[in-house]
């Protein structure tokens, strides 16, 4: 049986910035630090660099210190640098302020989204079958179809609960760093 | 370098920054330099000195209160992004404790150095697929009832007229199940480690993880049981 690897790596793809200021993970001694892109490989798959490099979902922002320590932004903190509200520096502390309460489904691995979306719409497509199945050739399939019309049912809802929870999870992440940052809250 | 009207700025952005095959298109230009996000900054520019100096640089530097647009060639790109080394980390700390906030809109599309060996040797924790030792969740059953098949052809005395048939199953997960709780067992019952997550780059101090598709050991070992269980129950008598 083979396995693929879903052993995500960052790989550093770019450096936009860096800056002189406070590590928070090592008492607040001064150190430098850069906010790169990522991108993430597996031992199998090196992805491309996609050109507009930032602007895709593909290339994930960190920050790394001067001793090559890195974290990955989680998915909401990297929307909003996306959205230019974040001027870099305030990074570290934001992130450190947060990091107990994160879990790993807020970095989900490249095109986590995607392939959620797509379970959804083939599972709906195929749940489609059995039940118009149901409604012609009752008769024929009835002891058999029910079943098969509950399982699609249930395969559909899983990815679709995924998505859904991490929609919800993403939108309050995103709010709560907001007000951190419009509270100035950290430091 | 010479100080230039945004306009200058701009027209040199497009007409040597590549366009979209380097990243330096219109979206990325709209992305940080459309809107002053920093009002009253300066457009410096130098212009490549060679043909081979075609490695587009801008750098935003929020101490002057500047942009500052210059070309590298492939090889002095390569050593624009080391790292400082410790005594200029020192010396840095020792001048300026005041941070001084540089931006390198280094190029995209361009590949960097790889990223640095991580500060503590430790593994994956990625609760996709198998987790720690959680192949063995999977590996487990399959084994028991390969082992069962086989004992029953090297014996088939021990199987004849019996409900063995089915109840090997069971076995073969009852079996499976201890073997589970045993990974849970040895989760419980470890020390905390310090351990890298190698995704998120976050580090932690837990215990270690046995799981297979996203279900911890402990979830594996009570679903077998059920398994035997419900086999023990279902099977027919007398068989």
């Amino acid at each position: 049986m083979v396995i693929p690897d879903m052993n995500f790596r960052p790989l550093k793809r770019e450096a936009y910035l860096n800056f002189t200021g406070p590590d928070p993970w090592e008492n607040d001694r001064q150190t430098t630090w850069y906010v790169n892109g990522y991108q993430m490989e597996t031992s199998s798959m090196t992805p491309p660099y996609p050109p507009k490099g930032i602007a895709t979902q593909a290339v994930f922002v960190g920050i790394e210190s001067r001793h090559g320590r890195y974290r990955i932004l989680p998915m909401s903190l990297q929307s909003l640098w996306r959205e230019g509200l974040l001027l870099g520096p305030e990074l570290p502390a934001l992130l450190y302020a947060t990091e107990g309460n994160l879990t790993i489904s807020d970095y989900p691995p490249p095109f986590m989204d995607f392939c959620l979306r797509m379970l959804s719409f083939a599972f709906a497509a195929i749940l489609v079958v059995p039940t118009t199945a149901l409604l012609v050739w009752t008769k024929d399939f009835s002891d058999v179809l029910p079943y098969a019309v509950i399982f699609c049912i249930v395969l559909t809802l899983l990815p679709t609960g995924i998505l859904i929870r991490q929609r919800i999870r993403l939108r309050r992440l995103t709010s709560r760093y907001r007000t951190l940052i419009a509270d100035q809250g950290i430091e | 370098m010479k100080e230039v009207s945004k306009t200058q700025f701009k027209e040199i952005y497009f007409r040597l920054g590549g366009g979209a095959s380097t990243g330096w298109d219109l979206e990325y230009w709209n992305t940080f330099f459309k809107d002053e996000k920093i009002p009253g900054m300066k457009y410096l520019i130098e212009e490549p000195a060679t043909p081979e100096h075609d490695r587009m640089m801008i750098v935003t530097d929020t101490g002057s209160i500047e942009y500052r647009l210059f070309f590298l060639t492939e090889e002095s790109e390569e050593f624009h992004f080391e790292f400082p080394n410790e005594n200029q980390d020192k010396a840095q700390h020792n001048n300026s404790l005041q941070p001084t906030h540089t931006a390198h809109h280094g190029l995209p599309g361009s590949s960097s150095r790889p990223f640095g060996e991580p500060a503590k040797q430790a593994r994956a924790h990625v609760p996709f697929f198998p987790c720690g030792q959680g192949m063995y969740l999977f590996w487990a059953p399959l084994a028991f009832i390969v082992a069962s098949f086989a004992i029953s052809e090297q014996f088939p005395a021990i199987t004849m007229g019996q409900r063995f048939a089915s109840l090997t199953f069971a076995v073969d997960f009852l079996l499976s199940a201890i073997v589970a709780f045993g990974m849970t067992y040895h989760t419980i019952y470890s020390q905390p480690c310090e351990e890298l997550e190698i995704r998120t780059g976050r580090e932690w101090f837990r215990r270690p993880t046995h799981s297979l598709f996203w279900l911890r050991s402990q979830y594996w070992g009570f679903g077998y049981l059920g398994i035997a269980v419900a086999i023990v129950l279902l099977a027919p008598a007398g068989r």
